[in-house]
């Protein structure tokens, strides 16, 4: 043991390897008690006029990250938690791999082929496995990561490689003739193995396990990147990296200091695991992979710097084209980040397959952007005296895509192929009110008696109950009439091109790829489109976007990156080609009403005077906060003055009201039990959580974040009695107030599955929905509405924290586009600047 | 074993939280219409009857004769009249087999992209850092390995990314393109990216393999003969080194189908490791078990390259 120990001590790069772990282990376990708490953001930082986050200065040497938290703490404390996870995982997989090899080995030698069998089997169908998937998978499947969880994945998997050299290597050592001599003397298989066997295979199971070290360390930055790592806020030298990543153009400091320690600590790993390997060897095989110059960490330090040194990329100055008249002709590029998988207007939900609907099927009746119905298709609409026909006249002389023309017939046919028993309509249930829905529906009618053909230009939709909403409904793209020559139901595999009457028609549709819009020569206003086609590429990363933007092969962008938002929001030369569309999605916190301690409406009130989200608005600059259920965007009640307010002295009295005093001083006191937050992880929201965690650790209530897919999400917050915080947004699938107290905090939603995730139950909130929904006067619902504002604000079962806007930016060439928050990225009316030619 | 694999990915999936009905109707849709799109497609059955329903359709003979009906529109044809039914892709609305035959051939051409990286660069520096032992050449080669297999992945990636692609413009952002020279400078990065980690650690393997062989007695004899310096490096240096080298090559196969994930994802590659991490995100889940049936029958293949290589190259293994 000895020998081993001078022979490794000898072999190159051991004094380099042990010296870097020691640095590194000492500077994570010291500095995170010098340094100011990785975990807390000082937004008193005033960001640069770039928009990033806060530079390098002499209080944080190495800058502050995007929550403007401190990044030498964060990497201090980052580095606890990544040696550890290394540490602890190739010990596990060391410990676990070597009993597997050393008991399949022996199980084969003392005759129990099937034991043999079946481990080394095992440990096939997992190497066959792509490791990454199984990971991704196992940590998916845990919903949360916790340190534990990582270690404990990355080691079981990583196990079965130990195990296939460990069996190996036993399987020598079985084979010597001091097996057979102990074997001779009676011993059992099992004092074989373990006096005999594990000492032999120790010193190649402990090289291996110092090697891997290194390699689980790697592993856990790559889990963080696919974010299945360490939950935050905690700080992973992985998850710093990933969270920076948008930032490698603005703040390449934040990017390179984690990545540099993560290759410290794993080529240190290395070093020493190489060195034990070569003290290990047999005299020949004594030779180190090492070469006498650590010259990795200079090339590895070059590279750090030339990132660093770069000079920072700036956005270049808008190419000024000549003002004109509107023109005919061109074609309009457009990218987008998002997958649009079905253009079926029956189907599609997401905003931009909704957007590109728009401009392919036209609707029935549309919105302007100050909240009015305005006429497309249909040009005239009116109500029966008791509100419950409402009848349509259509423009006469309309015509499909396909030459067919466009009747009365055909918008009941485009209903009753949206709403019937085999189409997957997201939204089907809102038509309820129309006359023989259900019956339709259920499959028990051969259509709906409700809409009703009069003429060829006239159709009359009769309603079971006055219907305050109805006409909305009318407005969405579900309803719009499609070609005759569409499929008969809307298909799960799109089999056809979507046809409709819009002002223009699909050419193409490459599925992930681009969807090509061409001019409709029929559309009904003959003076529309200007455009002759829309390019609309899918599946585009921000990134790309810009950078396609500024080589001029998009005429308009509004994924941007974080980053970008910031420069092209602050720079003056954009001005004139940039705005900010609203958003109809209001984003909050739900408290489940139902579940102590939110039970309790002191407790509720307690959370809702303990956040600030406006210090968001800090974060990104699209961000706005608000402090009501019902966007501003939208047409909504008119209140004046704040619903609700930050106040910390508020909020720690409601606290004490509720029962749990806390002393801010002392921290002592406050909620006993930590409260899971659930929320969407890899989104804004998770960072919002971030930011909720530390405002509601001043009241004493502890915070727990609890990070899911979507998937996952969706399914746990609409389970009664399951989740008791977490994050809610809705956004308006129509323009109207009551598409947003109906779904959320009517205790009609409440089930044992609800869209109501509060589970709030009001007895007054109720009446004030039902008198809503009969009224069709807009100016008494609407101040019906500011009452229903006024009670989600008192009883605070959902705390409306923040409005996002998306920054839009054209070319100027561009010309005719107004953003509209209730039709977004519409086109119809755009046109191209002839003066500047494109350059293709 | 890849009906073990199947099958063993269908039960994890199984045990998830999360509704692929959800996947159809968006985040907004009333909990009734949930319900009735999740009845629509059979949703709600029993997982088990669910299985065997997918297993039964997995391999299938086609109905000879007829042309294909709807119900075999989403097959893969294997063989003649041998189908393939890999499920439905909720996320992607397109069956899941369409989803494979699309982005397999794009990962296969990303890792063979890799393979080459990590053969030429690798098997290059390698050969001659064994060449040049103890050089200035092999302090370099041996550095540069050990910093390319300490750094990330995706570290080199974005690395490039941002370098090559963003800051000084010469190769594509990410995508794939549409043409053939369009795929093949899209791939450049990606499978640089990808190669590299490769590359350092075989770099290394052939470096100690040539350098072990170079000390053979039969490279003395040969160099006693008068054959030449490259000669006696190529022909009884890598030749005698060869077996092992291959057949850890054709292992790597495997790493590469893992660590395509992660490049696929930074450089929006539509291959099947990008379907994968989405499909898994979003619970879709035959799309999941469509893609690691691939990708583990791709493994196996790999490994058994690996054992037919080591057969050809070693005439010990003939005997």
């Amino acid at each position: 043991m000895l020998d081993l120990l001078s022979r490794t001590r000898r072999a190159p790069g051991a004094t380099l390897g042990v010296a870097m772990i020691g640095l590194l282990s000492i500077a994570s376990i010291v500095l995170p008690w010098v340094l100011r708490d990785p975990n807390l953001s000082d937004f008193a930082l005033a960001r640069p006029s770039d928009g990033g986050p806060p530079l390098p200065s002499f209080a944080h040497p190495l800058g502050t990250d995007q929550l403007h938290r401190d990044v030498l703490s964060r990497l201090a404390a980052g580095g606890r938690i990544s040696l550890f996870v290394g540490v602890v995982a190739s010990t596990v997989a060391t410990v676990v791999g070597s009993l597997v090899g050393v008991a399949s080995a022996t199980a084969n030698r003392a005759g129990a082929k099937l034991v043999d069998t079946v481990l080394m089997r095992a440990v096939d169908l997992t190497l066959a496995l792509p490791f990454l998937l199984l990971v991704t998978a196992i940590g998916v499947f845990a919903g949360r990561t916790t340190v534990s969880h990582v270690v404990w994945t990355l080691g079981l998997t990583s196990a079965v490689a130990v195990a296939r050299i460990v069996r190996a290597r036993a399987d020598l050592v079985l084979t010597r003739d001091f097996v057979d001599a102990s074997r001779l003397l009676g011993s059992s298989y099992i004092r074989i193995a373990v006096v005999h066997v594990i000492p032999n295979v120790a010193g190649t199971a402990i090289a291996l396990g110092t090697t891997l070290s290194g390699a689980m360390i790697l592993a856990e930055a790559v889990l963080s990147y696919l974010s299945v790592g360490v939950e935050p806020p905690l700080a992973s030298w992985g998850r710093m990296l990933h969270e920076s990543e948008s930032l490698l153009g603005t703040r390449p400091l934040l990017v390179v200091a984690p990545a540099c320690a993560t290759f410290l600590a794993s080529s240190a790993f290395f070093r020493l695991g190489e060195a034990l390997r070569v003290g290990l060897a047999a005299r020949e095989e004594r030779r180190s992979a090492l070469g006498r110059w650590p010259l990795d960490l200079l090339l590895g330090a070059l590279s750090a710097v030339l990132v660093v040194a770069l000079p920072r990329p700036t956005i270049s100055a808008p190419q000024p084209a000549a003002a004109s008249e509107p023109t005919r002709g061109g074609e309009l590029h457009l990218a987008t980040y998002a997958n649009v998988a079905t253009l079926d207007s029956a189907l599609a939900y997401d905003e931009v397959g909704v957007a590109i609907g728009r401009h392919v099927f036209g609707r029935l009746l549309g919105w302007d952007a100050e909240g009015h119905i305005v006429p497309d298709l249909a040009l005239d609409y009116r109500f029966s005296d008791d509100q419950k026909t409402l009848t349509m006249v259509l423009r006469s002389g309309l015509v499909f895509h396909d030459g067919a023309p466009l009747v009365a017939a055909d918008v009941k046919r485009s209903i009753e192929r949206a709403l019937g028993p085999k189409s997957a309509c997201p939204e089907a249930s809102h038509y309820g009110p129309l006359h023989g829905f259900e019956a339709f529906r259920a499959g028990k009618a051969q259509g709906i008696d409700g809409v009703r053909v009069v003429s060829d230009t006239e159709i009359a939709f009769e309603l079971d109950r006055p219907s305050a909403v109805f006409l909305s409904l009318m407005t969405l793209g579900f309803v719009a009439p499609v070609c005759p020559s569409s499929s008969p139901t809307p298909e799960l595999r799109p089999s056809r091109l979507p046809c409709g009457a819009g002002p223009f028609r699909v050419e193409a549709v490459e599925p992930e790829e681009r969807i090509r819009l061409v001019k409709n020569p029929t559309y009904y206003d003959r003076m529309l489109p200007y455009l002759d086609a829309i390019d609309w590429k899918m599946n585009v990363r921000a990134t790309s976007q810009r950078y396609q933007f500024e080589r001029g092969d998009l005429d308009f962008i509004r994924d941007l990156s974080a980053a970008d938002v910031g420069l092209f929001a602050s720079d003056p030369r954009w001005e004139t080609q940039r705005a900010w569309a609203s958003s109809t999605k209001t984003f909050a916190v739900f408290l489940n009403t139902e579940m102590a301690p939110f039970d309790d409406r002191n407790m509720r009130r307690a959370v809702a005077l303990a956040l600030d989200p406006s210090v968001l608005e800090v974060v990104r600059p699209s961000e706005q906060a608000a402090d009501r259920v019902v966007p501003t965007a939208l047409p909504s009640p008119r209140i004046d003055g704040p619903l609700r307010h930050h106040d910390l002295d508020a909020a720690l009295a409601a606290m004490a009201a509720a029962g749990y005093p806390f002393d801010p001083a002392t921290g002592r006191g406050g909620y006993p039990e930590e409260i899971d937050y659930v929320a969407m992880g890899e989104s804004f929201e998770q960072q919002a959580a971030e930011v909720y965690q530390q405002q509601l650790a001043r009241i004493g209530l502890r915070i727990r974040l609890d990070l899911v897919s979507y998937q996952t999400y969706a399914a746990r917050v609409a389970r009664r009695r399951t989740v008791r915080m977490g994050f809610a947004a809705w956004a308006a699938d129509f323009p109207d107030p009551a598409n947003f107290f109906d779904p959320m905090f009517s205790s009609r939603a409440i089930g044992e599955t609800s869209e109501n995730v509060s589970f709030f139950a009001n007895a007054e909130l109720d009446r004030i929905l039902e008198e809503a929904e009969a009224n069709t006067d807009p100016k008494a619902r609407l101040a019906l509405f500011g009452r229903a504002e006024k009670i989600i604000a008192d009883e605070a079962p959902f705390i409306p924290t923040h409005a996002s806007r998306t920054l839009e930016i054209w070319q100027p060439r561009l010309r005719g586009y107004r953003p509209n928050a209730l039709a977004p990225l519409d086109f119809t009316a755009a046109w191209l600047s002839a003066a500047a030619g494109r350059s293709q | 074993m890849i009906v073990g694999i199947a099958s063993a990915s269908w039960g994890l999936l199984a045990l998830m939280p999360g509704d692929p009905a959800r996947l159809l109707v968006g985040p907004q849709a009333s909990s009734r219409d949930v319900a009735a799109v999740r009845k629509l497609y059979g949703l709600d059955r029993p997982l088990a009857e669910q299985f065997v329903t997918y297993a039964k359709h997995l391999v299938h003979l086609a109905p000879r004769g007829e042309p294909r009906g709807d119900e075999h529109k989403g097959c893969a044809e294997l063989l003649p009249h041998v189908h393939v039914d890999l499920g439905q892709s909720y996320l992607y609305r397109q069956p899941v087999a369409r989803l494979v035959e699309k982005r397999l051939p794009v990962s296969l051409a990303l890792g063979l992209g890799a393979f080459l990286v990590q053969l030429l660069l690798g098997g290059t520096s390698g050969i001659a850092a064994a060449a040049r032992a103890r050089s200035r050449l092999d302090e370099v080669v041996v550095g540069a390995s050990l910093l390319l297999s300490t750094v990330p992945t995706f570290v080199v990636g974005l690395g490039l990314q941002y370098l090559c692609a963003y800051r000084l413009g010469i190769l594509p952002l990410d995508g794939y393109g549409k043409t053939f020279a369009e795929h093949v400078r899209s791939l450049v990065l990606p499978s640089l990216a990808l190669g590299l980690y490769g590359a350092a650690t075989f770099s290394r393997l052939v470096r100690e393999e040539v350098r072990d062989a170079l000390l053979g007695h039969h490279v003395r004899t040969a160099t006693a003969k008068g054959a030449s310096r490259v000669r006696v490096i190529l022909l009884h240096g890598v030749r005698v080194a060869l077996t092992p080298i291959a057949t850890l090559a054709a292992l790597d196969l495997g790493a590469l189908v893992g660590g395509a994930i992660v490049v696929e994802k930074i450089f929006r590659i539509p291959g099947l490791g990008e379907m994968t991490v989405n499909a898994v995100q979003n619970r879709d889940a035959q799309a999941v078990v469509g893609a690691v049936i691939v990708s583990s029958t791709a493994i196996v293949l790999a490994t058994l390259l690996a054992d037919l290589l080591a057969f050809v190259l070693d005439p010990r293994t003939r005997r």
